[in-house]
């Protein structure tokens, strides 16, 4: 039932070796009972649990640097998303508490860097105004079929942050706009996470408040927040992974998820026993950001925490219409890349382990 | 054309009469009647240049939580930018925006109409290009209105001379006015430049402000196309054209010289400075046509001699930064992370910004994150409570120093405060008199190019 290939083969990753082997250990347990939940649910888990659990996807910039980054496997299953009535700090909007069930994904095991969307940014930046103005409608026509790109951001793309920092500062809307681009240049569909996905993966099979720990004391071992950051954001994967192999889920930036924000949402959800891979609200006006920022005090680093876009993260663009691209000098919200198991993508896990 | 003062003012001259002049003007600010209009409470706003920023800055005013306000007028010479701006601004704030069609006004008048539909005491937007700022400020003094206007509010010497002289008139009837000189207004900065003032870096004797960024806004502009006159073409594409807004270097790095000139509580009062034109072809190899340089490099004189320098670059490609640094005699402060006055400001022991050696770090709660917003909130208290309130001297001040350093880039001499105050060369004269017929202040040649600057060659005037 369970393939030896997955445990025989756990993520390579750089960290010390007395760490390697706990998180080994986690890891191993966490896909076991996790494989074992997918098999209950669906009668045919055999298939699902020989994905492969990570592999490297590379992109090479327009001035020919190749940025990698990895994908990880979150193995299908069911949870329960939200808050309790009765759990500690818990708001209205994480409740009811109520069952979902997921398919299988891959997820980054980092936030999106500034390396990456760097060379996003280079590769597509556009002069053109969101407005077209006088004299600048026929450069408008050349880029039919490019990846539409943002306008130049008004202030600094970077904030002064290194290139292994966290990319920041998009606006939704931009974000996904990166996602279409990484899939361009790839040839693999990448995507936010969606909501549900996200806190699945940020309690990675435990119920746990922090996901790794019941112990606000414990974060500092595992996320940049507000005890630790020093008020700034951290460059990835510097702190301990969770059992998935995730890293700065808590804390650092907060990360855009695919939901539109309703403080009902869940109401709507739970209706459904278990809510099947769950999209969120059709429409809203904002949309969810998860896990807390370097700002973040221990209620707001809970994996139920909801978080979304506030009227003040525009305040850094003095202008009327706001940019659809950019929220200037917010240096808190950032993503990171999902993508559904698809067995047309090429050069994947996928297709090796079903070859064997 | 230069009706001030022909005679050399010294600095110190101009300095003590504008000191004996503002004295004067707050005692008759004591016995000048408070001036807050309407009997029902609301404050009426009249808005004048209905741009990005201006409609910004309209949404900041109805977004003050202290009294109602209500737009009532709109001016602008531009029809489309007038409706879209109406538009936008209609669905944000549905009952506070009350301007039916007979209250939109188009053309070079239109800023005397709009101010008409209000009353003493109520409030006007002044965000047109720059280069308007005198003609509408005076109107706006005539009708004892208080003003918010964004900045620059000049660029070159004369008009200086001019809205120093209306600074002063503003004062005399105890108007409030607010310059969109936003650094002011963070909270980070202000503690900043309280702890930098009382000592905690040393004495400050070096600052450093960058911006290089990719090219933004109209920084560059294509040939002028057929369907529109000159004239309407600069102002449409004002960053491109020095008489309209100073050109990038005033539009773009005058937070940055403001904000310094603040942490040094001081003016520069000379300047020297390096520049260029290194790309001037579109990507498609169409020429640009703009005034401005690609690259600035100034270094400013403070009075005890220490330097500040203000390096600006429109290149995309290139390494970006746009921060800013003070270095004193016993450490350094990072003044903007990121941006006019991004966030967090913070002080360090010695000369390296390290974690270690950090003294202090700005916290801002969120409802006060927004300078823009703190700016109007800071000036209707200052309406509503009759406290004193006027930023339009230090300003023009902000803008002349600016002016300075881009003079000097633009002749490739050493310009002093002086020069530049008591410089002959208004580059527009006569805007309050100008209609949609009128020539525009800057003619093209045969081929369609604007005359630019020549360092070395044109050396008395920027072009």
């Amino acid at each position: 039932m369970i393939s030896p290939h997955l445990l025989g083969h756990p993520p390579k990753r750089s960290f010390s070796r007395s760490n390697f082997n706990v998180i080994c250990v986690i890891l191993c347990a966490g896909f076991l009972a996790l494989c074992i939940t997918v098999a209950k649910a669906s009668g045919k888990s055999d298939k699902k649990c020989k994905y492969s659990p990570n592999y490297t996807e590379t992109v090479t910039s327009k001035s020919g640097d190749k940025i990698s980054f990895k994908m990880v496997l979150i193995p299908g299953g069911k949870f329960v998303m939200g808050s309790s009535n009765d759990a500690l700090s818990s708001k209205a909007d994480e409740k009811p508490s109520h069952e979902v069930s997921l398919d299988p994904f891959y997820l980054c095991p980092n936030e999106t860097t500034l390396e990456l969307f760097l060379a996003y940014y280079n590769e597509t930046v556009t002069a053109r105004k969101d407005n077209l103005d006088a004299g600048e409608k026929k450069e408008e026509k050349k880029q039919v079929d490019a990846v539409s790109g943002p306008t130049p951001v008004y202030g600094e793309l970077s904030m002064g942050y290194g290139k292994m920092n966290p990319a920041m500062g998009m606006t939704w809307y931009n974000a996904v706009n990166f996602c279409k681009w990484v899939s361009k240049k790839t040839g693999r569909t990448y995507r936010l996470p969606t909501e549900a996905e996200w806190e699945y993966a940020c309690r990675a099979g435990t119920s746990n408040i922090y996901g790794y720990t019941n112990n606000p004391e414990e974060l500092k071992d595992f996320a940049w927040y507000d005890d630790n950051s020093d008020g700034e954001t951290h460059q990835v994967a510097q702190k301990k992974p969770n059992a998935f192999g995730l890293y700065d889920m808590l804390g650092n930036v907060y990360e855009w998820v695919h939901d539109f924000y309703q403080p009902e949402a869940y109401k709507e959800a739970a209706q459904n026993k278990p809510a099947v891979n769950p999209q969120g609200p059709k429409t809203g006006k904002v949309h969810v950001a998860r896990g807390g920022d370097y700002n973040a005090s221990p209620p707001d680093l809970r994996c139920a925490a909801r978080s979304f876009e506030e009227d003040w993260w525009r305040s850094g663009d003095p202008q009327i219409p706001k940019s659809k691209w950019w929220l200037p000098n917010m240096d808190f919200i950032g993503l990171r890349l999902a993508k559904s198991i698809d067995p047309k993508d090429k050069d994947t896990g996928y297709q090796k382990n079903e070859k064997k | 054309m230069n009706e001030i003062n022909k005679k050399t003012t010294s600095r110190r001259e101009f300095l003590q009469s504008t000191t004996r002049l503002a004295a004067a003007s707050a005692v008759m600010a004591q016995v000048a009647p408070r001036i807050y209009a309407a009997s029902d409470n609301t404050i009426k706003v009249a808005f004048v240049g209905c741009g990005g920023r201006g409609t910004g800055a309209a949404a900041n005013a109805m977004s003050v939580k202290k009294c109602p306000i209500k737009l009532v007028a709109m001016a602008d010479v531009f029809e489309d930018r007038l409706k879209s701006s109406y538009e936008k601004l209609k669905k944000i704030f549905p009952d506070q925006v009350d301007v039916p069609e007979d209250r939109k006004y188009l053309g070079f008048d239109a800023y005397q109409k709009a101010m008409d539909c209000l009353n003493p005491g109520d409030i006007v937007i002044l965000t047109t290009p720059p280069a308007f700022r005198w003609v509408h400020f005076n109107y706006a003094i005539k009708k004892g209105l208080h003003v918010f206007m964004e900045k620059p509010v000049t660029v070159d010497g004369p008009t200086s001379r001019r809205m120093f002289k209306l600074a002063q008139e503003s004062v005399a009837k105890n108007l409030k006015v607010g310059v969109g000189l936003n650094s002011r207004h963070s909270r980070a900065l202000q503690e900043l430049a309280q702890r930098i003032h009382g000592g905690e870096i040393g004495d400050l004797i070096l600052q450093r402000g960058y911006r290089m960024c990719g090219p933004i806004g109209f920084f560059s502009s294509p040939p002028k196309p057929p369907d529109i006159s000159d004239l309407l073409y600069q102002v449409r594409r004002f960053h491109s054209f020095i008489w309209a807004s100073g050109g990038c270097f005033s539009d773009f790095y005058i937070h940055i010289i403001d904000h310094q000139s603040w942490m040094k509580n001081d003016w520069p009062i000379k300047a020297q400075a390096l520049g260029g034109r290194h790309y001037k072809d579109s990507p498609d190899g169409i020429p640009y046509v703009d005034q401005n340089f690609d690259t600035y490099s100034v270094e400013y004189t403070f009075p005890d001699g220490s330097k500040f320098f203000m390096d600006g670059r429109c290149m995309k490609g290139c390494q970006e930064s746009f921060c800013s640094f003070a270095h004193g005699s016993k450490g350094m402060a990072i003044v903007s992370k990121s941006g006019d006055c991004g966030y967090p400001s913070s002080t360090y022991k010695g000369q390296t910004p390290d974690r270690a050696n950090r003294i202090w770090t700005s916290k801002i709660e969120p409802q006060e994150l927004d300078p823009y917003q703190n700016e109007w909130n800071d000036l209707i208290d200052a309406i509503l409570n009759d406290k004193p309130y006027n930023e339009a001297e230090r300003g023009v001040r902000a803008s002349l120093v600016t002016s300075m350093g881009r003079m000097a880039a633009h002749t490739g001499q050493e310009i002093t405060y002086e020069q530049i105050l008591n410089s002959n060369h208004e580059m527009a004269p006569g805007l309050d008199k100008l209609t949609l017929d009128s020539p525009a202040p800057l003619q093209p040649d045969s081929n369609g190019r604007y005359p630019i600057p020549q360092p070395g060659i044109v050396i008395d005037r920027e072009y």
